[in-house]
């Protein structure tokens, strides 16, 4: 498959895509001159998407609350020891968040991009979770989820989606609730890993003074080889999400609530409407 | 890419740093007053009641409009301190002429915008207008009540608040409520023309703009005000001797408790020291150094936060620690926080922290030249210390310092106040 190129003259960028034969999509910026480097990796998998038939599994999986991002923290974790040490031992810093419908792990350097961009493929291609560091973990997710807990902003903003939703996991905080991530294990992270953490369901991007021909060679190098390609359907065809079914409950056009208040120390009541 | 002071005119220093590289160039504009318990709110509220209105653009509406047809700039303003100094700063961002048809002088439109509102206000009967104050201070008010909403950040200030409680770092840079009684269109402006004539004054200019109309627009600035009065703010006297540890706990039924912890380092911008207490800060619990003390042995280690890191106001000389954690683990996490820096102080820096650390530090002095801003905050805290070290004389001081003077800043830093918020 070839490079394709997007020109913006108006002003002076490039886009240069490459799509691997796994399905990967690769994405490069070159910005000529400038020293900071910054590359990101994510998924097409968010907190939004707890409901789901793996491929080649019969039955419905529903996994707990903020499952997508305890996972987005325990990818960090490797076989011989946390990969930040490693970004650090570089100097660069990196970084990764969960939203409702994806997941990106991300680096900024100046120095030694084929190094550090060796590390993100690397870590988010290799998972290696144990039942201990993910009980660690427990105890950090339930300060993050404290943390926003006292946001009056975030608190208004979730208290609106409730409002809105009666069913859709949207609804539902990101990190899901200290109670939920209690039932997280092991074996749920890496079902969601297994499931959704396919070339075919991911796209990695750069920017920076970075050659591209250089940047797609890596790119491959990394990850042309990674397992599965994209699984036909019954039909032949291929199928792009890689035979994932999401499934999403049924959403009544009623709202959830007129109105839901929640009381905290704030110096004027905030609300979120629409 | 070079930064250079390209005159003083009116006791107002002018820079230049000159880049191809951005597609956007600004504009910034400060002046500097020494924070006071008098004069807080009222410098807080000049940049308030500036952009209410210029003589020409008689509203905020019209200020909107008129950035609008400079091809969207934007414009903004605030205060902040730093150190023992009130900084005003207005500031305007701008597209390169190269990507526009604006006939070349997008730059110079720009600048006699933000050159009208700082210094041709819109007046009724030669002083601001009533209305405009009353609805400024009225804004002002709310803004300065809204920091409870804020959990971590109040009880960073509270925590700095209680600590140099007779010092005028403790002075919070929007003043309080009651400083803005018994303000009004008169006093405010009586006020504004003190400082405009007054304050020590730095002006920035980012991006493909030669020099030569860089001192032809700042020319105009301050040109029917007359400057001569100016006068140098000393630098913030340093807390000498050492504390006596106090602490202070605050109740706000909170999901979870914030820790803040306040140190004196002895040690300002203008020491030569003060590259090694940098570099000691980020090895304990710097912001950017996933490897920090802090970090690993609070977070990773204990599992007892998600946020955990210190800083450094080089301009006073205090370093704090931040976090937040679960209400009943507060003396466990204290405890884990200052045995870091007791193995700091005797010496417990391993070869992968110092390299790690130095790296990190480098990196992000060397991606600084990508960001106008950036920049144009590392001079004016060169300004500040009158000190003139670029990011590069930066980097080289950095890489100078040892070990052993790191642990000779960590054996200053001394405990002084602990603040919890829960």
């Amino acid at each position: 498959m070839a490079m394709t190129t997007m020109e913006y003259p108006e002003i002076g960028e490039k886009l240069h895509i490459y799509e691997y034969s796994n399905g990967l999509k690769a994405f490069l910026i070159p910005m000529k001159g400038r020293l900071k480097k910054y590359a990101a990796f994510a998924v097409n998998y968010g907190s939004v998407n707890n409901t789901f038939i793996a491929p080649g599994d019969m039955e419905p999986v529903t996994v707990p609350d903020g499952t997508a991002h305890f996972l987005e923290h325990k990818l960090f974790e490797q076989k011989n020891g946390n990969v930040m040490d490693k970004f650090s031992a570089l100097g660069s810093s990196p970084n990764a968040y969960t939203g409702f419908s994806q997941t990106a792990y991300l680096f900024s350097c100046t120095d030694r991009f084929r190094d550090n961009y060796r590390l993100l493929t690397g870590f988010v291609r290799n998972p290696y979770i144990t039942e201990e560091s993910v009980e660690k973990e427990k105890g950090i997710i339930a300060q993050e989820i404290n943390m926003y807990a006292d946001d009056p902003d975030w608190r208004g903003y979730f208290g609106f989606l409730n409002a809105l939703y009666q069913n859709n996991p949207v609804r539902i905080d990101i990190a899901g609730t200290v109670e939920s991530i209690g039932k997280i294990s092991r074996d749920t992270l890496l079902k969601c890993y297994n499931t959704f953490y396919i070339p075919a369901n991911m796209v990695i991007a750069a920017a920076g003074d970075i050659d591209p021909d250089k940047f797609f060679e890596w790119t491959g190098e990394a990850l042309a080889d990674w397992g599965r390609s994209p699984r036909g359907t019954a039909g032949g065809e291929m199928d792009l999400d890689g035979g994932i079914t999401r499934i999403f409950p049924e959403e009544p056009k009623e709202i959830a609530a007129p109105l839901i208040e929640h009381s905290m120390s704030v110096s004027a009541p905030i609300f979120t409407m629409g | 890419m070079k930064m250079r002071r390209l005159a003083v005119i009116g006791n107002t220093g002018i820079y230049g740093i000159r880049s191809g590289r951005f597609k956007t160039n600004t504009i910034h504009v400060f002046l500097q007053d020494v924070l006071s318990g008098e004069r807080a709110a009222l410098n807080s509220l000049i940049p308030a009641i500036l952009k209410a209105g210029t003589a020409g653009y008689p509203e905020m509406k019209d200020i909107s409009m008129r950035l609008e047809e400079l091809y969207g700039s934007a414009f903004s303003c605030g205060t902040h301190k730093k150190g023992e100094r009130q900084i005003i700063s207005f500031h305007i961002d701008f597209v390169s002429d190269r990507f526009i048809n604006s006939g070349g002088h997008l730059f110079e439109d720009c600048f006699s915008l933000l050159s009208a509102i700082i210094t041709d206000p819109f007046l009724e009967n030669g002083f601001f207008r009533p209305k405009h104050v009353e609805r400024e201070i009225e804004n002002h008010k709310s803004l300065i009540e809204s920091r409870i909403n804020d959990k971590a950040g109040y009880a960073a200030e509270r925590c700095i608040e209680e600590m140099c409680i007779n010092e005028p770092y403790g002075i919070m840079e929007t003043g309080k409520t009651e400083d803005l009684e018994g303000i009004n269109a008169k006093s405010l402006f009586e006020h504004y023309r003190k400082a405009v004539a007054g304050c020590p004054a730095d002006i920035f200019v980012t991006g493909d703009i030669s020099d030569k109309r860089i001192l032809e627009a700042c020319r105009i600035l301050f040109s029917g005000i007359d400057r001569s009065g100016v006068t140098k703010i000393p630098f913030a006297d340093e807390y000498r001797g050492k504390p006596v540890p106090k602490e202070i706990c605050e109740d706000m039924k909170l999901t979870q408790g914030k820790l803040c912890m306040g140190f004196r380092t002895g040690i300002t911008g203008e020491d030569s020291r003060y590259y090694a207490l940098s570099f000691c800060n980020a090895i304990f619990g710097g912001g950017g150094c996933l490897h920090s003390k802090l970090f690993r042995n609070v977070r990773e280690e204990n599992s007892l936060a998600y946020y955990i890191y210190s800083r450094i106001d080089r301009f006073k000389g205090i370093m704090t620690v931040n976090s937040g954690i679960e209400i009943s683990d507060k003396e466990k996490a204290s405890a884990i926080i200052l045995k870091q820096l007791d193995d700091m102080k005797a010496g417990n820096i391993s070869d992968y922290e110092y390299e790690a650390t130095l790296k990190t530090i480098l990196t992000s002095l060397k991606a600084m030249s990508d960001s106008p801003g950036g920049l144009v905050e590392h001079w004016l805290g060169q300004s500040i210390t009158g000190t003139s070290d670029s990011p590069v004389d930066a980097a080289a001081k950095f890489r100078s310092v040892t070990k052993d003077d790191i642990i000779e800043a960590a054996g200053n830093i001394e405990l002084d106040t602990v603040f919890f918020l829960k």
